[in-house]
């Protein structure tokens, strides 16, 4: 289910929030199991068979760490974390890599093996990591002592299943266990209305409209000139951003309505001043999940200043194959590893540069990089990085404009975008106080959102 | 922040209401009465509009098919046939669509003097509920009855940008109420094709099966979808053509083996309508001095509207009429006629003649 379908926004998510607390009064541990209930309705809605896929993992997943809790001999442990880890990988592997390295075995050796059309199940890499660092905390920590109702709804927690953020279970367990929690709060009704809002806003008005313009160049690279390609990256950059962190807004908005707090996505991104800087702000989740279940593990920089270097690499290397079973995420995660550790050992010099142009070199680097994100091959982004600095024709393409179909000039909406971005504080710094006017405002958003949904649209991050 | 919430619903509520209120006023769609007088509402969503059309417009003929019926005009039709025509068709119309606004039109009391269509055979062996989903998003809604599902209608934003704020707008500006011309809605402007680029290739003599399988799916997408709405309304007149495709459409058909399956299907489909006596239908395919004359199309199918005015005359005069008697001979000396043509000098004069 989509949270911009009138299913979910007029029927699903009302019942969610209602029943919920009705029967939180009465009895907490049956709220827990209807809000387990729901969130997989929400995941099987449009594909059924991928609740197979999730509840076995969740089950597995389980088993592995209740025996673990259990076991205090250290082999046993660990073997059972090892296999953990090979069971949830070959998952993800099987489901979002195993065409991409047949392909890659095709070609090498020239074998034939058949590659089979599969359907990558919702949101499988953000269950699978949330699950990797549950066993990861198991075994360090034999105290975790969740039953399995606690666990499977913190896995299938429907705000965060197929997008993020990426929590861990000590954020996310203890608020539902939490009795202050359980009991409807206007204050946090309202506030997370007004955030699911936002996002759904910044989803429909501005990603959805970049996208068309988007989809079309990409489709019609040998069409475009170099205005056109330095049009497109920049509504790709905006595009990914506001559809990304609108779908994190609605996500934590949708949590605050029933008293939960999940963390923070995205600090201003496009603010950045470094490379290093911008991954401390984009996609803070996952950052901080690779950061503290690989970085960490493999020494992070207290291992000599090599190995710091291969430690990064790796990070971003699976950050690269985390995002897509294609050599352009792998070559976008190793140039954004590089260039931040050109960064880290550039930081004397780079310090001493006005912070404008800082930040305008970091904007640069990250939006050119999102062509190589968005682009179908490597060849294709040589290609559009090589016309981008050719500067061939002075004017836009009347049929790039056109197709963003847009009721507002695209370079208006590029434009706010960009003001967005860098001149107004993001949802958790800005302090809002909101009185009876905002409520009105917030309620013509949302009904104009409504309005848009005949539109349907699909959200980038979900195939991740 | 109860007063804030409460002021908010009340406010969703508000604007939702007044939202809806306007399009169920104005029903550009005609999902809910007839056209307004004093506004004027554009036709321009064949799917979306058509069945609303049918059930609430003033009519006693109904003019459907595919797009090849697209650029008829009502106003011809109406002098020849002495008819209050309306123009129904559907870009690419399976023969599902055109039934339901068959229905549509007797279920809502409509008394039709005559149906007349496009018989389109490339949709005839196809599942008698097929439905053209792949042109995007098919409105379910618009298609019943049943009010709580017409949410996407009333609260959409395309819906009152596009139809009820420009209706609004001149109704304002005083400009005269009514309703796009069927004269003026039309496939498009005529644009000569270059049928050049083809490979001058013979006919393949390992020819398509008509199999017993198509045979029956025919047969039921043709009973369920014409025979038996035909003969619950024998005061109706049924009238359909079989379009002039062009040679290069046989061509396509004859080079890859289909031609005996091509008239096979059309041969089984007509000893079936022809078991209904107020169906009549007439067959252009034979017409080889049009569909040889590749400069009177812009595609495979379509071809120039001045064509239309000449196939109403034909058919009003009973010229190409398919009859139990005929139909045989007819189908023997078409598939003659396009199994010994010669497409390799077609293809090699169309290929020179574009260099």
């Amino acid at each position: 289910m989509l949270f911009n379908s009138f299913i979910f926004i007029l029927i699903f998510l009302p019942l969610a929030i209602a029943l919920y607390f009705i029967l939180n009064k009465y009895n907490p541990k049956l709220a827990q199991a209807y809000l387990l209930g729901m969130s997989l309705w929400f995941y099987g809605y449009q594909t059924p068979e991928y609740l197979i896929i999730i509840i076995a993992s969740i089950i597995v997943n389980y088993l592995l760490t209740y025996i673990m809790r259990r076991s205090s001999d250290k082999k046993i442990r660990l073997s059972l974390l090892i296999l953990g880890l090979i069971l949830n990988v070959a998952n993800i592997g099987y489901y979002k890599y195993l065409n991409f390295i047949k392909w890659n075995i095709n070609t090498l050796f020239g074998t034939d093996f058949a590659i089979n059309s599969i359907v990558l199940p919702l949101g499988i890499s953000f269950y699978t990591i949330q699950q990797i660092s549950f066993l990861v905390d198991s075994y360090k920590n034999s105290n975790l002592k969740y039953n399995f109702l606690e666990y499977a709804l913190f896995v299938t927690y429907f705000p965060q299943l197929v997008a993020g953020p990426i929590c861990y279970h000590s954020e996310i367990i203890p608020q539902f266990e939490d009795d202050n929690k359980k009991r409807i709060n206007s204050s946090n009704l309202f506030i997370g209305l007004t955030w699911f809002i936002t996002g759904l806003a910044k989803k429909v008005f501005i990603a959805d409209i970049l996208g068309n313009g988007v989809n079309y160049a990409f489709d019609n690279l040998e069409l475009l000139g170099s205005l056109d390609i330095w049009i497109t990256s920049l509504a790709y950059t905006f595009q990914i951003y506001f559809d990304f962190s609108g779908y994190s807004d609605m996500a934590c908005g949708i949590a605050k309505m029933f008293n939960f707090d999940l963390p923070q996505n995205f600090n201003s991104p496009y603010k950045a001043l470094s490379i290093r800087d911008f991954w401390k702000r984009w996609h803070m989740t996952l950052t901080r999940f690779l950061t503290t279940y690989i970085y960490f593990p493999l020494g992070g920089n207290r291992v000599g200043a090599f190995k710091a270097v291969i430690n990064t690499l790796i990070v971003f290397l699976v950050s690269g194959i985390w995002h897509g079973a294609n050599f352009t995420f792998i070559l976008w995660g190793l140039l954004h590893g590089i260039l931040l550790l050109v960064g880290r050992y550039t930081k004397t010099i780079t310090s001493k540069i006005p912070k404008i142009f800082r930040w305008f070199g970091t904007f640069m680097i990250v939006n050119v990089l999102w062509l190589l994100f968005r682009a179908s091959g490597i060849s294709d982004w040589i290609f559009m990085v090589k016309k981008m600095f050719h500067f061939d024709k002075a004017e836009l393409s009347h049929e790039l404009l056109s197709n963003f179909d847009s009721a507002v000039s695209p370079l208006l909406v590029i434009a706010l975008s960009i003001l967005i971005c860098i001149a107004l504080p993001n949802n958790y710094v800005r302090t809002r106080k909101h009185n009876t006017f905002s409520a009105v405002i917030y309620a013509a958003l949302l009904v104009l959102c409504i309005m848009t949904l005949n539109r349907v649209s699909i959200f980038l991050y979900f195939n991740f | 922040m109860k007063k804030q919430l409460t002021v908010f619903f009340i406010s969703v509520l508000l604007f939702t209401c007044i939202i809806m209120s306007i399009t169920i006023y104005m029903d550009p769609f005609f999902h809910y009465h007839a056209p307004l007088k004093g506004y004027y509402y554009s036709l321009d969503n064949e799917r979306s509009q058509n069945f609303g059309i049918t059930t609430f417009w003033d009519y006693d003929t109904i003019i459907t098919g595919s797009s090849l019926t697209q650029n008829y005009h009502t106003t011809e039709f109406d002098e020849m046939f002495d008819t209050r025509s309306i123009k129904l068709p559907f870009s690419g119309a399976t023969f599902k669509e055109t039934a339901d606004i068959f229905k549509r039109a007797y279920d809502t009391g409509h008394d039709l003097k005559i149906v007349f269509r496009s018989f389109d055979v490339n949709h005839l062996v196809e599942d008698s509920d097929y439905v053209r989903t792949d042109l995007g998003e098919y409105p379910e809604y618009l298609y019943n009855d049943i009010w709580w599902d017409d949410f996407p209608y009333v609260v959409n934003i395309d819906i009152l940008t596009d139809y009820c704020i420009p209706m609004i707008r001149k109704r304002l500006t005083h400009k005269p109420g009514g309703h796009t011309s069927f004269n003026d809605y039309m496939f498009g402007e005529f644009i000569p094709a270059s049928f050049a680029g083809r490979e001058a290739l013979p006919i393949d003599n390992n020819t398509v099966k008509f199999t017993v399988g198509d045979s029956e799916i025919l047969t039921d997408n043709l009973e369920k979808n014409v025979l038996s709405i035909a003969r619950e309304h024998p005061e109706t007149t049924f009238i359909f053509f079989i379009p002039p495709y062009n040679i290069m459409w046989w061509r396509d058909h004859a080079v890859k083996g289909e031609l005996p399956y091509v008239c096979n299907v059309m041969k089984r489909a007509t000893v079936l309508l022809l078991e209904c006596d107020n169906i009549k239908l007439y067959c252009f395919a034979g017409r080889t001095d049009l569909t040889t004359n590749l400069s009177l199309y812009e595609d495979e199918y379509h071809y120039i509207s001045e064509l239309n005015g000449d196939i109403l005359s034909s058919i009003k005069n009973n010229e190409c009429l398919l009859t139990k008697e005929n139909y045989i001979k007819y189908f023997d000396e078409l598939e003659n006629y396009y199994k010994n043509y010669d497409y390799v000098t077609l293809v090699n004069n169309v290929n020179t003649a574009d260099e």
